[in-house]
Parts: structure tokens; sequence; C-alpha cells
């Protein structure tokens, strides 16, 4: 990150801000829709990111630290988008679906569509980790500083959403109750 | 049956397909709304005594220290926030009490001048505020009430008087997470809990040889057991020397404590020669601290406002 666009953009000049975030923007509108599996509502959640990002940039100290911080500006106007989405989401409960799966499993292609429904099934708070780790390549103590949780929090929240993935990917990858009688 | 080494290829493999996200309409979008979306000053990089130099500033420092620490020790223990000071202080005189406003509290704005009335300020960590959050348990208040008289501001959550002149008093409620043993220089600075309990009489004690009492370059006393705002408390005073130029800190900033769940924050809002009261309060899940500040340059009619202040404060659970 160029700590000379953070500090120009702290003191206000938009045009740095303008740079700034162009290099973060596309970053941030994949990491919010992961976590959300919502186009409409990362994109949202991008826009207040940035947003307060600029709003805030003055308070940030260390501006070797902005990626640290902006991360956490982004994953709690994702928790923000997630709690306001959930006033007026009607209660849904996934069911595994009945439908024919290759008879390794997932070990050649695996649906997405069955990714999508055991991630959907995570918490926010257990995507987010999983997004930070796995698809931003962040180190776990650096996932803590964003998230502002422990590093064993982290570990910990890792380890039961992957086994949440696991399990989920496994029942839907069983033979259902038809299948196996025919 | 996958095994974890699969699930992880798979989920790894899975998040980093292109989903084909364009990012130019919101990046555009929030272009457009820079013009009126002012950015929030920060405090943190502004330089108090900036019309003095170095020599006038510690001169001026040093001579106030001694009055100001006699007159802020005796107005600060007022009624509803008692307990002895260092032994060393002579009590003085005592002002009449000032006469504070009566009304519905309102929110405390992000920066204004205030009219006098009752105001409360919120725990930040228990809204939408993007840089704060309660996920992993903050200190367990719900709001902070206090009737201020005519002539206060706020700014960043500091409520003051004087703000950034050699008269400053002001006051600022932080949810800390460890405190500096180093504050100059804290960039090597190792960091200690803030511990402590009940003994069997009731009354906290500190321990694990609390940090604040046993910074590198301050000077401490206490603690003392009190109430404030109706809630247990421990006050701790700690004084910055006046000689000390923290223009020669790290990045020019004295530290004292890191801001518990913020990246890179901490409390910096030091000068030299600062007396600061802390009130460590006991609320649950983490501690509360009430941060009195003043400079040595602080009028004593000011500092019987900040007692004033303190005795009408409510800490609402």
């Amino acid at each position: 990150m160029d700590t000379d666009l953070v500090v120009r953009a702290q003191g206000g000049d938009q045009e740095a801000f303008a740079d700034l975030a162009a290099t973060i923007a596309d970053r941030f509108l994949a990491t919010s829709h992961r976590i959300l599996s919502d186009i409409d509502l990362a994109e949202d959640a991008t826009q207040q990111a940035l947003l307060s990002i600029w709003q805030d940039l003055p308070q940030l100290r260390d501006p070797a630290r902005f990626e640290a911080w902006s991360y956490r500006l982004l994953v709690r106007a994702c928790y923000a988008e997630g709690r306001r989405t959930r006033r007026w989401a009607p209660n849904i409960r996934l069911l595994p679906v009945d439908e024919p799966m290759a008879a390794d499993g997932f070990s050649s292609v695996v649906d997405r569509d069955q990714l999508e429904r055991g991630f959907r099934r995570l918490s926010l708070k257990h995507r987010s980790v999983v997004v930070l780790y796995h698809y931003l390549d962040l180190p776990l103590d650096q996932v803590a500083e964003v998230l502002g949780v422990p590093v064993g929090t982290v570990a910990s929240r890792l380890h039961y959403a992957m086994r949440a993935m696991r399990t989920a990917l496994d029942a839907d990858a069983r033979p259902t109750s038809r299948e196996a009688a025919q | 049956m996958s095994t974890n080494r699969d699930v992880t290829r798979i989920v790894r493999s899975w998040l980093n397909e292109d989903r084909h996200e364009d990012a130019d309409r919101v990046l555009n979008t929030v272009l457009d709304q820079l013009d009126t979306t002012p950015q929030r000053r920060s405090l943190w990089s502004a330089r108090r005594f900036l019309a003095m130099n170095s020599p006038m500033r510690i001169g001026l420092a040093a001579a106030a220290l001694v009055v100001a620490a006699l007159v802020g020790y005796q107005l600060l223990s007022g009624p509803n926030i008692a307990g002895p000071g260092p032994s060393n202080l002579t009590p003085i005189e005592l002002p009449s009490t000032v006469p504070l406003p009566a009304g519905s509290p309102v929110e405390l704005p992000s920066a204004a001048p205030l009219a006098a009335g009752t105001y409360f300020i919120r725990n930040p960590y228990t809204d939408d505020d993007p840089v704060r959050s309660c996920d992993s348990g903050c200190a367990d208040y719900t709001r902070i009430v206090f009737t201020l008289p005519d002539g206060w501001a706020t700014t960043d959550g500091f409520v003051h008087k004087e703000f950034g002149q050699a008269g400053e008093v002001a006051f600022k409620a932080w949810t800390p997470g460890e405190i500096y043993l180093d504050p100059c220089h804290w960039q090597e600075s190792s960091t200690g809990p803030i511990s402590h309990a009940d003994d069997s009489s009731g009354a906290i004690v500190v321990v694990d040889q609390f940090p604040l009492l046993n910074q590198v370059g301050t000077s401490a006393s206490g603690p003392t057991n009190v109430v404030l705002g109706g809630q247990r408390s421990l006050r701790i005073d700690v004084s910055i020397p006046a000689e000390l130029d923290i223009a020669t800190c790290d990045r020019g900033e004295f530290r004292s404590w890191t801001e518990w769940d913020v990246v890179d924050g901490a409390n910096s809002h030091h000068a030299s020669g600062q007396i600061d009261v802390v009130y460590f309060v006991d609320v649950d899940r983490r501690t509360l601290f009430v941060d009195v500040s003043y400079l040595p340059g602080a009028s004593e009619a000011d500092l019987a406002e900040m007692a004033a202040i303190l005795s009408s404060m409510v800490i609402e659970r």
C-alpha cells in the first residue's frame, strides 16, 4: 500500500483518496461479496466502508497500518448490512436438496451450490474469518487485528467454520434415502 | 468422507473463483459523495502550545505545576469522588460549588461548543460505530450522563475547556486495552494488563504490579477506592514531568494506553506537565476508564467546574 497516498488522503486530498480507493475497491467488493454471499449487499457494504474510510482516515495514526484498519471497516460494514438484512429477511431454513451426487462425493467437481449452501449456514463472524484467511491470505494474527478479537478466537472460529463446511459438504454428498433404495 | 485437506483446498478454490465483480459503479458513487462528506478530524496529531517555543513551554509548565497539582487534587476530590490523594499535597480553600443546570439529557455531538445542560455519552461499542464493536465483550455500561455549565465543548469524545491551550481541562471515557509501560517509547514498550480484584472487605485492589502505577517517566499516586457516577471505582493520579519534551517521544506521541478493539487506537492526548486523574470504573466484562486531565495552567474556576461535572455524573448500566 502506498503510504504517501494514505497520508495525502488523511489531509483531505480527494484526488489521493480517489487513487487509494481505486486500488482497494475491487478487492473490497470481492471480499464483501464472499462474506455476504449477495452482490447487492456487498456493493452497499463496500460503498459504506469506503465512505467510512474517507471520514475516519484522519484518525488513523500509523499509515502503515492502513490495510488492517481498512479491512476492519469493511468487515464492520458487512456486519451492518447483514444485520440490516436480517431485520426483514424471512426466516428460511436451508434443507439438504435431493439431487444426485457424483459417486466420489466432491472429489472431482464440487457443485458450487453445495459450497454456497454450506457457507450461508455459517454466521457472518465465521464467514469473515474464512474469507480473510483463505481468500485474502491474511495470517491469523492479522485476521485477529482486523476483527478485534484474540488470535485464539480466530483459530477457534476458523476450525469451527471449516468443520461445518466439511460436514455440510459430506451431508450433501451423501446419497439420499431415495438413491440408497434404488 | 472428505478430509480436512480436501475441504480446505475446495473452499480456497471456490473463494478464488472469478465472480466478475466490478466496483466502478460503487467507486464512482463514493467519489461523488466526498464533497458532502466531511472528514472527522483527529486530535492525536494536534500539537499543544503551538505558539510557544520549548523553553517557554517548560518554564510555564514547571511554574504552574505545583499550584495546579494542589488545586486540582483538592477540587477533584469532591463529595462523589472521595478518597485521599498524594500525602504531600496541602489542602487549600475550596471555592463554592458551581451551580449546574438541570434538564433531560441529550446525546453529546461529535464536535461542537456546548450549551449549558445535561448530556450523555453512549457506549460507542454498542451501536453501529464502524471502528468499534462489542462482539467480544465491551465494558458493560449503556451511557454516561453528566451536566455541564456554560463554556464547555466537545471534540472526538473529549469534553473540554481551553482545549489545546495552557489552561486545558478535559475528560473522556475510554475502554482501554492495555497500559504502555514506557509511554514515551511506546513503539518498543511492553504493555501490561488492567487487572483488579475485590479484597475481603469488598474494596477494589490492584493486582499484578498495576502498570499505570509503574510507568516509566511518570509519577503516580493511589490507588484509592472511590465512587464515580454511582459505580465503584479506583482512582489513580498520574503526572507527566514538566521537563519532558513530548516531541522527542516515539513519533512525537506520549501514549498511556491502547484503546481496546480499535486498530492503532491509543490515548495520546498528553502534554508536558499534564495531570491525569484516572478512574477505573468497575463495570462488568471490561474496565471503563474516565480520564480527567488538566494542564498546569488550568484555572481554579475551571477545575471547580470539572469537579461539579464529575459530581453530577451518572454511569448507567
